[in-house]
């Protein structure tokens, strides 16, 4: 391990790090399966009062009807949008550093949507209706309402979450070939499944780029779609502090701020754990860094222009709102998100915070603190001190919300955990890309 | 949660999660097999009776619904509530199918629980006591309690008490007005209580007469008040109010004055004397305020000489005035005095005969002095009453206060019997009960005021095994002496019978039509008095207590009156309109010795008084005067022995228990106002669940008002040109009828009673104290109270919010399933069916008023029989509102079709503007000019709520004019 930090390593190397991360899991493993568990017991406990008893196990309530579980859907939107970014935009930018994150991200990104995608039924108070929201032919000719936005949720995320699936799996058919060569018995036999025949030949290797092309410019749009949608849930709302036309690129920006954060979060024990220094070197965490400080420095400008907007509106009632977030009840909430994703994301000015794992870390922890904050402070908030003062009131989180809060943290693990022991974390064929081909020699072509 | 619980959650998440399928609550459907004959199903019939929910007895229709009364209305053609009905006759439903009601007859021996017994086996055990008594000539040993029964009960109950040699029988209501009887007496030379008519009163001065809430008869005066007072074309009448707190009647008054407590005989004479001094009332008059020193009174009272001047001047202009006196700050030592003083103001102003109207007497009148109610009392403690009979609607043992000790006198009586069919402080105390029917069941007449008699007709058949209390005291007077069926003093079979002979020579044959209107209804000619004018003393009332401490305003709550309507969910979750609060009681501490003690509001606060003490969540008032503390009466803590609703510890709440047996000097009326009392804070909070988050509009302009001369010429002048709604998109086009309301904001009072009628109207649950204080009532229609100016002083604007039916409406297209809609008769549907509850509509609805149902919540058995079967009662899950009562829309429509018309105004009624005292609430077809919502709406004074947002409402606002005479 210690000789693949410090020189190049070859097509064996890589073949060898990556498919060594499959290995029977350690113990440290399985004591993280046990958090996640526990975490996933409630969860699903807290969920199944909340469906037999009603969503008031939830801690809901006039004005806030929304509160922590909207919040955490978009959390977990956003998270979903830094893989597709890296994975497609990145990669139709020929940005090369992406290679060796880009399958960690991916994952993250569907598993993230997948976790966001469980939110609206939880949210819904008769959540065994949630398919009238789907446009299916019926009887009656009843058809979902066009003009709300939560129907274009229904169809920005479920479009979204297929697009970076297909684009995933795609990605993944080459290393699949290299694991079934890897592997014997009834592995090799699910591997030769999955792997759809691949060669390696020449027309292969063709289409799969063209393919691959063609799936990254697909989803580019959607990189930028999805989360402006989200923000519409909020933008075409009359609530002060959500009326705004703002929302769609502060989102967008947001997101991929978060996102960026997620993955250093979930690359940084990966690259330690699995010793994968060589591949995720210090200019990959560099520019990851980069990324979060100009994503970071551009939210701050959007948070500015959210704040001068309610000023300059001379709207009495979009005043007061902003004053009260910002000096009342949850105050609190909301310099903590100022102090998470605007100040503490300086640091990274610095080359050498920028190129600290732990720093890095540290950040990135903030960053995703702050952001979780920040659809809080958009949410409940603003629907605390909106137009009618005779409802004003303070949202409290109950058991039950907290449970099902924490517990979707619990499923993303589950998730991403499995991932990856069962599949590549690391892009075999794009990692061996980036390194010079071996020679007959056995020397490195430079 | 037991295993088979846990199982049930387990497979029906599981079965959720796997299938998406998973309905709450499978109903089963049974067929009448033999259907009654005179139930047509769908088809209700109506039946007039007479409201016993207090001594006011106004007339009620009740709605019956395949055989079960599911509503209660104001009976229109009854002069006294003219089809208006307070929020405590429409909760009386509550009572009639209470889940606590009497299953049956039941005795109970020595100190435990209550047996159930048969009807005969109960009544032997009476009539047995009864025939020792008289065998040894200890007739006089058997007393006879019952409220104010005017009609045939009470002569029967006369007739029995008279026929067994028992004690004369005792009309117990703890708020009786027998200060003003004596006033009348003294001035009028007339023992009784007057009509009073508001309604052709220029100016009403009111010395503490909560005549929104409580005082004689709040529908009625409350009604005359608004025709009186309400702003028609230019001309308006005006309202001075003169109390230590801001009741809700005192909230209503174009000039509030605040004074110390008990110093209202003071205020009164020296307004007087301003009158007299300048020539404004008759010298004779000279005579009654020799001794009234204008400037100790105006120091005594804490109101300046200006105002009192300023206030003899407006009250002696007033062609014609009424000077009125009531509350608790008249219920003290020198209450008789005020009433004097009042009487003579009247007197002075030349308004008797005119707006006080002697003849039209209130059956106030007759209630048994209070002296004779404290005999009792003695006689009862002294072993000298052996048998008890206490009849339904009285509760002597929480009404009367503790220095009286009735309960450790009902203790020494041998045989307490209770009539009562609900169980209360004094049924816990009763060795016999046998339920007596509920007033809905019940035949039986009510005469609230001369020349009215009201007929009560069961409206129902009885849900529980009861009995009307007068068979059951024919059955048993009967026995006692002796006699048979038809033969005796007592022969008649049942009291129906008894009732019908006696109405027989009132109603001539015609008994059918009477029933039918309710009853029978005339005119009494006026009686003439004269003043004499008397030396009046102006002193304050006698406080006993601590020197240093607050003095006690223990006022009737507009809720529970004196408790009796305390067993109502609907009423205990139905805010008390001045603090917003609901469910538990409270003391209100004046803002000043709030911040002395530190106190904040729900900070539990010892109330000590030499009688006893209470302990009670603080709210702080910025309006009381500083001298008092204020405690609602009739607060009790459940409505049903469950604690479903309201974490019961079973403590006190009355602040009855803080009082001593004091009573007024002169007339020997039970004295409310008697006692200083020392607050003390325990460190402890049990924090008030308070519906207002701030009566503060933040400059939102909800709740508007106009000038008077603004508005006088805006009436004449019409109003300007207002900014027209500027949009992109066509109009929406109305193919047949456009629905809307409009609200007088200045008409409006707060009294609750539409927001009682909605929850009845529309099967709206009770939610609880906790779910309450959390924003989660489900109240369709609520009544805010804004307060404008300084907080010690403000003006307040009640405002009726209920769903504004936006013609824009944001809560439309934010729902994905289009379960919320317009319809094109301009209504905001809402498909419980189709809602998923995203909750979407609800966050952009800018009045929140779309309500959620955040569980399951039930109806406890029975009260689910009252439920409205024209009106879905949604599920767990879905969101709901107002919908105008679209039940009534679709039948008042159905009607017109069937007429071959279009629909008319007064077709359909909604509920709440049905039962609205003060008719503030115009529902109509906006697309008819002619209709008078259409009119209201085009009022100078018209504005929408929140217009600048530009949802377009269907419900239209009139400014309340504020007169501003201070």
């Amino acid at each position: 391990m210690s000789d693949s930090r410090t020189t190049t390593p070859t097509f064996a190397d890589v073949n060898r790090d990556v498919l060594r991360t499959l290995n029977p899991p350690g113990n440290l493993y399985f004591a993280w399966m046990c958090v996640v568990a526990l975490g996933l017991a409630g969860f699903f406990f807290a969920w199944a009062g909340q469906v037999w008893w009603g969503m008031g196990m939830a801690g809901k309530r006039v004005p806030q009807m929304w509160a922590m579980y909207i919040t955490t859907f978009v959390f977990w939107i956003g998270i979903g949008h830094a893989g597709t970014l890296i994975s497609a935009i990145l990669y139709l930018f020929r940005a090369r550093w992406r290679t060796s994150i880009y399958r960690a991200a991916e994952a993250m990104t569907i598993f993230a949507v997948m976790t966001a995608g469980l939110f609206p039924l939880i949210h819904a108070g008769r959540m065994w209706f949630a398919y009238f929201l789907l446009p299916y032919p019926n009887q009656r000719s009843l058809w979902p309402n066009f003009r709300s936005p939560l129907v274009w949720d229904v169809f920005a995320i479920s479009t979204y979450l297929s697009i970076s699936t297909v684009f995933f799996i795609v990605g993944l058919v080459p290393d699949i070939a290299a694991l079934r060569d890897a592997s014997t018995g009834w592995r090799r036999r699910i591997f030769a499944m999955l792997a759809l025949g691949w060669e390696g030949s020449d027309s292969q290797w063709r289409h799969y780029r063209r393919a691959y092309g063609l799936l990254a410019s697909l989803a580019t749009p959607l990189v930028l779609s999805v989360h402006s949608v989200v923000s519409w849930d909020f933008a075409m709302a009359l609530v002060p502090g959500w009326h705004s036309t703002l929302f769609a690129p502060f989102f967008v920006d947001g997101a991929i701020f978060s996102g960026f954060a997620m993955v250093l979060v979930l690359v940084l024990p990966m690259r330690h754990f699995f010793g994968l220094h060589a591949y995720i070197q210090e200019k990959h965490l560099d520019a990851m860094g980069k990324l979060i400080l100009v994503t970071g420095l551009v939210l701050t400008y959007f948070y500015l222009c959210e704040i001068f907007t309610s000023l300059y509106s001379g709207e009495h009632i979009e005043k007061a709102s902003l004053f009260w977030k910002v000096t009342q009840t949850y105050a609190w909430a909301l310099w903590t998100m100022y102090f998470c994703n605007c100040i503490a994301p300086l640091v990274l000015f610095w080359r050498k915070a920028r190129t600290s794992p732990v720093a890095l870390y540290v950040v990135s922890i903030l960053v995703l603190i702050g952001m979780w904050f920040e659809r809080f402070n958009i949410i409940v908030p603003s629907l605390g001190h909106d137009f009618y003062p005779y409802t004003w009131g303070i949202y409290y989180p109950s058991p039950t919300d907290t449970a099902i809060v924490l517990g979707s943290f619990a499923f993303f693990l589950l998730l991403f955990l499995g991932f990856i022991k069962l599949m590549p974390s690391l892009s075999i064929v794009e990692v061996k890309e980036t390194i010079p081909p071996p020679m007959r020699d056995g020397s490195h072509a430079h | 949660m037991n295993r088979r619980d846990f199982f049930k959650i387990v497979t029906a998440s599981g079965a959720a999660a796997a299938s998406g399928g998973c309905q709450q609550a499978t109903e089963t459907i049974l067929p009448l097999v033999v259907p009654n004959e005179q139930i047509v199903p769908g088809v209700a019939s109506w039946f007039a009776t007479v409201c016993r929910e207090c001594p006011a007895g106004c007339g009620v229709i009740a709605r019956n619904r395949e055989g079960r009364v599911v509503k209660l209305e104001g009976n229109p053609d009854h002069p006294v509530n003219e089809g208006a009905l307070c929020l405590r006759g429409q909760a009386a439903l509550q009572g009639l199918y209470h889940p606590d009601r009497f299953a049956g007859p039941s005795v109970r021996e020595g100190s435990g629980a209550a047996k159930p017994v048969l009807w005969e086996a109960a009544e032997k055990l009476v009539v047995e006591r009864i025939g020792a008594l008289r065998s040894a000539g200890k007739g006089r040993a058997i007393a006879v309690v019952s409220q104010l029964e005017t009609g045939s009960l009470g002569a029967l109950l006369d007739r029995w008490t008279q026929s067994l040699g028992a004690r004369p029988r005792v009309t117990l209501e703890p708020f009786g007005y027998e200060s003003i009887r004596a006033a009348n007496r003294i001035t009028f030379n007339r023992d009784a209580i007057p009509h009073y008519a508001f309604e052709d009163a220029e100016v009403v001065l009111s010395f503490g007469a909560d005549f929104v809430e409580t005082w004689l008869s709040n529908v009625n005066y409350t009604r005359a008040f608004t025709r009186m007072h309400s702003f028609r074309d230019g001309r308006t009448g005006t309202f001075i109010h003169v109390e230590p707190r801001q009741s809700l009647t005192a909230a209503n008054a174009d000039e509030w004055v605040r004074n110390a407590p008990g110093t209202e005989a003071l205020l009164a004479l020296a307004i007087l004397r301003v009158m007299v001094d300048e020539g404004a009332a008759d010298r004779r008059f000279a005579e009654a305020v020799a001794q009234v020193d204008l400037k100790r009174a105006a120091e005594e009272s804490g109101v300046g000489l200006p105002t009192i001047k300023h206030l003899a001047k407006v009250f002696a202009h007033a062609k014609p005035g009424l000077a009125i006196g009531g509350g608790v700050a008249v219920t003290g030592s020198n209450a008789t005095q005020t009433q004097v003083a009042i009487n003579l103001l009247n007197a002075a102003a030349g308004n008797v005969g005119k707006t006080v109207r002697f003849g039209a007497d209130s059956a106030y009148g007759k209630v048994t002095p209070h002296s004779e109610v404290a005999a009792l009392a003695r006689a009862m403690a002294a072993g000298e009453v052996e048998l008890l009979l206490i009849g339904p609607g009285v509760d002597p043992a929480f009404t009367l206060p503790s220095g009286l000790k009735f309960a450790d006198a009902l203790r020494k009586v041998g045989l307490v019997v209770s009539f009562s069919n609900l169980p209360d402080q004094t049924t816990e105390l009763a060795h016999v009960s046998l339920p007596d029917t509920h007033w809905l069941e019940s035949w039986g007449d009510y005469a609230p005021r001369e020349g009215v008699l009201g007929f009560l007709q069961p409206t129902m058949a009885p849900i529980r095994d009861s009995r009307p209390m007068g068979d059951t005291l024919l059955r048993i007077g009967r026995a006692a002496l002796g006699a048979e069926e038809g033969k005796g003093p007592l022969p008649w079979p049942t009291f129906e019978q008894y009732l019908k002979a006696a109405w027989e020579p009132l109603v001539k044959g015609q008994l059918e039509a009477a029933l039918r209107r309710g009853g029978l209804f005339g005119d009494v000619a006026p009686v003439g008095v004269t003043a004499k004018v008397t030396a009046a003393e102006p002193g304050p009332a006698k406080l006993e207590g601590d020197a240093g401490g607050l003095t006690l305003l223990a006022y009737p709550s507009l809720r529970f009156y004196d408790g009796r309507s305390a067993m109502s969910s609907w009423l205990q979750e139905s805010p008390d309109s001045i603090t917003q609060a609901v469910w538990d009681a409270w003391v209100e501490v004046p803002a000043e010795t709030a911040q002395k003690l530190g106190v904040v509001q729900g900070d539990l606060l010892a109330v000590k008084s030499p009688h006893g003490s209470l302990e009670l969540p603080a709210y702080i008032s910025p309006t009381l005067h500083p001298s008092a503390v204020a405690i609602p009466i009739g607060h009790r803590y459940a409505p049903y022995q469950r604690t479903r609703y309201v974490a019961a510890d079973g403590r006190s709440l009355n602040p009855m228990t803080l009082l001593p047996a004091a009573s007024d000097a002169t007339s020997g009326a039970l004295a409310f106002m008697t006692v200083k009392v020392t607050l003390t804070k325990l460190g402890a909070r049990r924090p008030l669940a308070v519906l207002q988050a701030t009566h503060d509009q933040d400059d939102r302009e909800l709740a508007r008002h106009v000038d008077l001369r603004a508005a006088r010429e805006q009436a004449l002048r019409g109003k300007g040109p207002g900014e027209a709604h500027v949009t992109m998109y066509d109009n929406q086009k109305y193919p047949g009828y456009r629905w809307g309301m409009a609200i007088d904001v200045d008409a409006c009072v707060g009294c609750q009673a539409c927001v009682v009628a909605c929850q009845a109207e529309n099967n709206v649950p009770v939610v609880g104290k906790p779910a309450a204080a959390y924003g989660r009532q489900l109240h369709w229609l609520r009544l805010e109270r804004w307060a404008e100016g300084s907080a010690a002083h403000p003006q307040n604007l009640f405002l009726p919010m209920l769903c504004q039916h936006c013609e824009v409406a944001p809560c439309e297209p934010v729902c994905p399933v289009y379960a919320a809609y317009r319809t094109d008769e301009g209504l905001n549907g809402q498909v419980y069916n189709r809602c998923v509850g995203t909750r979407y509509c609800g966050n952009n609805c800018p009045y929140h008023v779309r309500r959620f149902n955040w569980f399951q919540y039930e109806f406890p058995a029975p009260l689910e029989v009252q439920l409205n079967p024209d009106v879905t009662v949604r599920q767990l899950g879905v969101m709901e509102k107002c919908t105008m009562c679209i039940q009534r829309i679709v039948a008042g429509k159905d009607r017109a079709r069937d007429e071959k018309r279009v629909v008319r105004d007064g077709d359909i009624v909604p509920a709440c503007q049905q039962t609205c005292p003060t008719q503030a609430i115009t529902f109509g077809n906006l697309k008819d000019d002619a209709s008078e919502a259409a009119k209201l709406a085009r009022s100078p004074r018209a504005y929408h709520v929140l217009d600048e947002i530009g949802t377009r409402p269907s419900v239209t606002y009139l400014k309340k004019v504020v007169r501003g005479h201070a």
